[in-house]
Formats: structure tokens, C-alpha cells, sequence
């Protein structure tokens, strides 16, 4: 017996531990988009005036370099109403000149859980980088390296620390920089359809409620301290509208407007079929690109403008 | 808790060498730790069943007492016949009934008679079909004399849950089981490094074969409507190697895990792919069932139709098939899938040739032509047949094969998404099938005690442990889980 584990401790498990706790380590300080974002909060939290969150949407769509005000961008891809909560009540105390939230929202923004999506290896990073607090023993949560191929692991390293490549795809203010028009396929227009059915695919009743409760959360939150919450219906191209379930769009909207209702300090606006964005502002379907994301900041930015803060 | 899980690792880690070093000091505290880790293992999957397993056990625990201390043959028959009942009652109430009354109110909806019937709401235990197995042969063998009844409880109901098998087998029989289960344990070396081997080759099997292959006859099958007759015939291509090497993985890793414990579990596999006949496939593939089949189905049915002659024998062993069929669920895919491979062996009787068997390329590398015909020709045969089992019911199979047999047979194969998947798997499915007809004659792929350098020995375990690494994004459950 001890013949058997000493072999096998000394021979595999040993050096694999190491090997793993080597990659662990490596891969955590490997800057990404999520470790970028955290450390700008926690210097920088203070004196911003303005927030963006939201998922891709917000994070490719809304450029705080065009706001008046100093502002980040705090979306990342694939966060729902309950990261944006947990973010936003990480930082409140710091936020000391946080005036307006700016929440871009989609058709299906709120219908599914980070969890439980295809995304889900996504958590982890507020878990490790953001320091979100849950489950110890998941290794979904706690370790950088599981739920990942090894050789895309190997490659991700060598990126880094051979090559010199870190992972923020975000520039200074935290605004997504790699949807480019000239980047954008040549048949986009044509996955309208698939898009939007597998969005509508999405849909699950227990996480619209959910997510909705995290939304009425933060909007309270920002009631209580004197924050505009300004909740922005994003653009999206034709062939997506089309095949869109109307049913679930018109829910959409009525739970947004029935919230800005409730609460006072929020405000709701549809720029879902906005004509002003045309064929080249989009990098896909329900995406801008980087001159459709300037036109939608600077639109976000006046209707910030015409929404002054009140009491 | 799926064996290909970080949380199973753990589980069993934590377990073997509290199995090893503290519980080792009676085999009473063996056996016991062994039913409670058990109990753990099965309430992970299905806590609610836990206690239709422990009923189940106590219940076959006392019949098999009873049935060997019966004077009269009529208590006898009837203990047994409550065992019966139990065991295929069991069967049918959570597997099979809402299946029956679906399909009794189809068939008086066709004659235009509604019937009000509901469905009813209920959860079959997981690995009903093996467990129940399991305790049928215990009684029928106590019967015929073949085995003492079990006295201690701790060791029949270890029998009946053993952890590595009780969720997708190997079924084992009692007569091999239960006296190891009385026998003290002795750490073995080479076992224990064989088990660890061969939970190794079926992680890779699973993680690296099965869940890759499995992306792209989901793909395929899910959109055949779509695609032309020449993608159709790489799905059951790609399912016949993604079932084998999810199944023979996951009985790999229940016997390596045995021998870990000190036990030797009943072979399932033996190399199927490489079968000449359809006789001789079903030798290979899934042993344990199909042997308990034989012992206790076909070889009473072949005496009681003897008089019939080769009719007999053909009825005994269509018979035998359609249970194989519908042992895998409450499905007509099932049944018809059964009996076309019974349908298989009509030829072998007629012909004489159903238990000849010829080792291929025995004594050389490579086999001949005709071997190669013989396994080209078994092998699309039952590709054809796995179309009914991977489909959801028989109009998909149905419409399946008639799009498969159209003329764009004759056009360049189209896998939506697949092409990197594809060229990622092909390399491992060609090692798997390079090391398997490599180690035809051993008991699982990396049994490779004869390579004397060790250093070689490891270099092959890290690179097939490395594969599992690159593959392993998600657990995804065994196939046989849900039978």
C-alpha cells in the first residue's frame, strides 16, 4: 500500500498539484478585462460621476470618453441585473460623486441567469477578481484554470508571459474596443434570425423574476442615494427585430416602464428601431459597432442632459 | 455525482483512504463503510430513491432467506414469485407504465376510442434496471441451489449498491460478488495500479471520445431534416464510437475503481468494434447484461422450445431481444432495435454458424481481407441499428433512413459548426482505435504491465491524463445513467 501511494503521490498527483497551482497562479495574474475594472474601482471609484452597466450591449455600446463627466464602464459580456447589483453595492460607499447609472438593456437581458448560461465560466472572474463571496468549495467559482481546455490555457499563458499580450480588450474607461466595423462578418445581417430565436430560447419565468427583483434592488439602492437610474433600450438590427418574440419584447418594455414608474429616479427609454443607426453602426445584429456605439453615447448623453437630477 | 467529476474525486479520494487505513480494521467496518459511502454516492444522484434502494435490498435480503429455508417447493415458488413480482413490478410501475398506458390509449385512439387515463407523475430510481437485475439473479440462483442465501445484511445490500456499479453496472452476479464481499480484503499492488489504469483509459474513452463525438451527432441528429444523405451516414458513424466509448468508459472506470477496492467486477467490454458477426458483437458489447440474459431468459426459453427445433431457438432468441431492446427504456426505438437484432441472428441459426467464433488476426498484426469485410460489414449493421436507438421516436428513425437512402448519399458531407470538432477528435478516435486493436487480447486498452521501461509507462499515462485535460470542459452524464 504505501509503495502504491508513495508512487502515486510522488509520481502524478505531486507534480501535477504543482503543475496546477503554478497555472492557477499564472492565470489569475494574467490582467483581463475583469482585474482591470476592479483595480480602476477601487482608485478611481470616487470621483466618477457617471456608471455604465450592463452586459455586451453596454459594454461595447457605450464609450464613457463621449459623456460629459467623468464616467466608466463597468459592463462586462453576459452580466445580468444580479452582477450589476453585486458591483454596484461593492463600490456605493465609494461611489461619492456617482450621479447617474447608465443601464443599457436588451430584449433579453433579463431572461436568463449567468449561471446557468453557456457563459457560466464567466462567474468566476467576479468570484476571483471582483472577490464576490460564495460557494468555497465550487471549483467552477475558485479556480481560474477549471472548466477550460488545457492547451487554450497553455495558449492563453504563453500570450502573457511569452508574448506579452494581457487580456483587457477595453480601453481606459472600460469601453469593449474589439467590435470593429472592418472586423464585422460578411453575413451578419443574415443571423438575424437565428439570434433572436436562440434569445427567445432563453427565456426562463424564475430568472426574469429574479433578474427583475435585482433591477427594482439597485434601482432602490440608487433611490437612496440620490442616483439617476437611466435604463436605455438598445438598438438592434431589423432582421433581429423581426424575429424577435413580440410577446416578450412588449413585456420587456412594460416591466421597464412600470419600473421607472415606481421608482422615481428612473428613467426608461426605447431606442430599440432608433432610425438615426444605420448598417454601418452595427458589428452584428444586436451589437455596435465603434461608430454606432459614439452615436448611442452621445444620444445616451443628451437624454442624461434632459433629465436633470432631482431630490 | 458523475465519475468524471472533481467532486467524485474527492468523494472517492477521501473514501479510499478511510476504506484503507481506518475502516480496514474489521471487514465488518469494511463492508459497512463501503454501504454508507454507498448511500452517499446514490443519494447524490437521487436522494428521494434512496429509500425504494434500501427497501428493495431488505425485501430481497429476507426472500432470499426464506426461499432457502422453504421445505415445500410451492413456499418456494412463491417467495421467489413475490421477488419476481417486486422486481419486474418495480420495473414496470416507474419505467414502463406511463410508456404502456401512452400507448394503449394510442392504439383505442386509432380504433376512435378515447380512453381517460392519465400518466402518472413518478421518478425512476437511477440504475433501477441494473439493481433490479442484480437481486432477480440472486433469487432465481438461491433457487436452483446454485448459491447460499446471504446472512449478513450489511453484505447483501453492499450487493445490491455497490457504488462503483449500481448506477450503470456491470451487473453482477451474486455468486461472484457476495463471497468477496465475505472474503477479508488484502491490499493487491498490481490491481490497484491496473484499476488506476484502467479508470484512466475510460476517463479518456468518456471525456475525450464519447463528449467530443457527442457534440456532433447531437448536431446531426437534432438537424437531419436539413442535411443531405451523406452527413447522415457520419451520425451513426459517430454515435456507434460515442456510445462504445461512453459506456465501455464508464465500465472501465467502475471496474477500475473496484479493483482499487480490492474487488474484480464482471468484464462488460471486449473490444466490440472488432466483432465479425453480430453473434460475436454481442459477446463483446455489454457482457454483463447479455450473459444474464442467457442464464436466465434465453437458455430456459431454448429448453422449453426445444421441441420446435431452430424455430425455438429463433423464438428464444427474439424473445431475448426485445428484452434487451426495452430494457433501455419505454420507447418503441427500443423494441424495434431489439428485434432487428434478433432479426441479425436469424442467418447464424439457419446457417449453424451462431456460437462459432474465430479470434481475428489471431497471432498476427494486422487481419486479413475477409476479417476486415467481416467487421466492415457487422459494424454498418449495427450502425444502421444504433440510427433507431439514438432517435427520439420511430417516425424520426423513420424519416432518418429515408433521407439516408436518397441520391445526396453522393455529395460532400456537410457538418454544421462541426469541421473543428471533427478535426479536433479524429486524431484521439484514431489512438483509441489503434491502442484497442493493439490490446484485443488484454482486458482494457491500458493494460500495459508488459512494457518493462517505466519511464515509458508514464510517459503514456500523462499523455492520455494531458488528452483529458484538454477535453474536459463540463460533465457531461454518462449515456447508460439513465437506464
Amino acid at each position: 500500500m504505501s509503495r502504491f501511494l508513495k508512487k502515486l503521490t510522488f509520481l502524478f498527483i505531486f507534480p501535477l498539484l504543482l503543475f496546477f497551482a503554478c497555472l492557477e497562479v499564472m492565470l489569475r495574474n494574467i490582467p483581463n478585462d475583469y482585474s482591470f475594472k476592479r483595480k480602476w474601482l477601487d482608485t478611481n471609484a470616487k470621483q466618477i460621476k457617471l456608471l455604465v452597466l450592463g452586459s455586451s450591449t453596454g459594454y461595447y455600446g457605450v464609450n464613457p470618453n463621449f459623456l460629459s463627466g467623468k464616467a466608466f464602464n463597468a459592463a462586462h459580456v453576459y452580466q445580468n441585473p444580479k452582477y450589476d447589483l453585486f458591483i454596484l453595492e461593492k463600490f456605493i460607499s465609494s461611489f461619492d460623486s456617482l450621479q447617474y447609472i447608465i443601464l443599457p438593456v436588451t430584449y433579453h437581458s433579463f431572461f436568463y441567469s449567468l449561471e446557468t448560461s453557456e457563459e457560466n465560466w464567466r462567474t468566476k472572474n467576479y468570484y476571483i477578481h471582483y472577490g464576490m463571496k460564495g460557494n468555497r468549495f465550487d471549483p467552477k467559482l475558485n479556480l481560474a484554470f477549471y472548466d477550460h481546455s488545457l492547451l487554450s490555457i497553455l495558449k492563453r499563458t504563453f500570450r502573457y508571459y511569452i508574448k506579452g499580450q494581457d487580456e483587457i480588450n477595453c480601453n481606459a474607461p472600460g469601453f469593449g474596443t474589439s467590435y470593429l466595423l472592418e472586423r464585422r462578418l460578411p453575413n451578419w445581417e443574415g443571423e438575424g434570425e437565428i439570434k433572436a430565436k436562440v434569445h427567445s430560447a432563453l427565456f426562463n419565468q424564475e430568472d426574469y423574476s429574479e433578474n427583475l427583483m435585482m433591477l427594482e434592488r439597485m434601482a432602490g439602492l440608487c433611490k437612496e442615494r440620490r442616483i439617476k437610474l437611466i435604463m436605455v433600450f438598445a438598438p438592434a438590427w431589423d432582421t433581429y427585430i423581426e424575429h424577435i418574440d413580440t410577446e416578450l419584447l412588449k413585456l420587456d418594455l412594460l416591466k421597464c416602464e412600470e419600473i421607472s414608474r415606481k421608482y422615481g429616479n428612473v428613467s426608461f427609454v426605447n431606442m430599440l428601431n432608433d432610425r438615426r443607426f444605420t448598417n454601418d453602426d452595427f458589428y452584428d445584429v444586436n451589437h455596435l459597432n465603434e461608430f454606432g456605439s459614439k452615436k448611442f453615447t452621445l444620444a445616451i448623453d443628451s437624454i442624461m442632459n434632459s433629465y436633470p437630477l432631482t431630490d | 455525482m458523475n465519475f468524471t467529476s472533481l467532486t467524485f474525486l474527492i468523494f472517492f479520494a477521501l473514501f479510499f483512504l478511510i476504506y484503507w487505513f481506518i475502516a480496514n480494521r474489521s471487514l465488518e467496518m469494511q463492508n459497512l463503510f463501503i454501504l454508507l459511502a454507498g448511500y452517499v454516492f446514490y443519494a447524490w444522484a437521487d436522494y428521494r430513491l434512496l429509500s425504494y434502494l434500501i427497501c428493495v435490498s431488505a425485501l430481497n435480503f429476507f426472500l432470499g432467506i426464506f426461499i432457502e429455508q422453504s421445505q415445500s417447493s410451492k413456499r418456494r415458488r412463491m417467495f421467489v414469485g413475490i421477488g419476481l413480482l417486486q422486481g419486474i413490478g418495480g420495473l414496470f410501475i416507474f419505467k414502463y407504465l406511463n410508456f404502456f398506458i401512452d400507448s394503449l390509449k394510442d392504439a383505442f385512439s386509432s380504433l376512435g376510442i378515447q380512453l381517460s387515463f392519465q400518466t402518472l407523475n413518478i421518478v425512476a430510481p437511477v440504475g433501477i434496471s441494473f439493481f433490479t437485475f442484480r437481486t432477480i439473479s440472486y433469487l432465481l440462483d438461491i433457487d436452483k441451489g446454485k448459491i447460499k442465501a446471504a446472512r449478513d445484511w450489511v453484505i447483501f445490500f453492499n450487493y445490491v449498491s455497490f457504488f462503483p456499479c449500481v448506477l450503470s453496472g456491470p451487473i453482477d452476479r451474486a455468486k461472484n460478488f457476495i463471497p468477496q464481499l465475505a472474503n477479508p480484503r488484502v491490499f493487491n499492488y498490481q490491481q490497484a495500479v491496473d484499476g488506476l489504469r484502467q479508470i484512466l483509459w475510460g476517463l479518456f474513452k468518456k471525456i475525450v471520445i464519447a463528449d467530443s463525438c457527442a457534440q456532433l451527432t447531437n448536431l446531426i441528429f437534432d438537424q437531419y431534416q436539413t442535411l443531405p444523405a451523406s452527413t447522415l451516414v457520419v451520425g451513426p458513424l459517430l454515435f456507434t464510437f460515442q456510445i462504445y466509448a461512453d459506456f465501455s468508459g464508464y465500465s472501465d472506470i467502475a471496474i477500475g475503481l473496484a479493483n482499487l477496492l480490492g474487488f474484480r467486477v464482471t468484464k462488460n467490454f471486449a473490444f466490440p468494434l472488432f466483432s465479425q458477426n453480430i453473434a460475436e458483437f454481442w459477446r463483446r458489447w455489454h457482457i454483463s447484461l447479455t450473459s444474464w440474459l442467457t442464464e436466465y431468459v434465453f437458455t430456459p426459453l431454448s429448453i422449453a422450445f426445444r421441441d420446435y427445433g431452430q424455430w425455438g431457438l429463433i423464438l428464444s432468441i427474439l424473445i431475448n431481444f426485445l428484452i434487451i431492446g426495452i430494457w433501455h427504456g419505454p420507447n418503441w426505438t427500443y423494441f424495434l432495435y431489439g428485434f432487428v437484432h434478433g432479426c441479425f441472428f436469424i442467418p447464424l441459426i439457419l446457417r449453424g454458424t451462431i456460437g462459432k467464433s474465430a479470434k481475428i488476426a489471431k497471432g498476427k498484426m494486422l487481419p486479413s481481407f475477409a476479417e476486415i469485410m467481416n467487421v466492415f460489414m457487422t459494424m454498418s449493421l449495427v450502425m444502421l441499428t444504433f440510427i433507431l436507438f439514438r432517435s427520439e421516436n420511430i417516425s424520426d428513425a423513420y424519416h432518418y433512413y429515408g433521407r439516408l437512402f436518397s441520391s445526396s448519399f453522393f455529395t460532400v458531407p456537410i457538418i454544421p459548426n462541426g469541421r473543428n470538432i471533427i478535426l479536433s477528435v479524429l486524431p484521439f478516435l484514431s489512438i483509441m482505435l489503434f491502442v484497442e486493436w493493439l490490446q484485443r487480447e488484454k482486458d482494457h486498452g491500458l493494460q500495459i504491465d508488459g512494457i518493462s521501461y517505466s519511464f515509458v509507462r508514464w510517459v503514456i499515462y500523462y499523455s492520455v491524463f494531458l488528452s483529458i485535460l484538454q477535453f474536459n470542459n463540463e460533465d457531461i452524464q454518462f449515456i447508460y445513467y439513465k437506464y
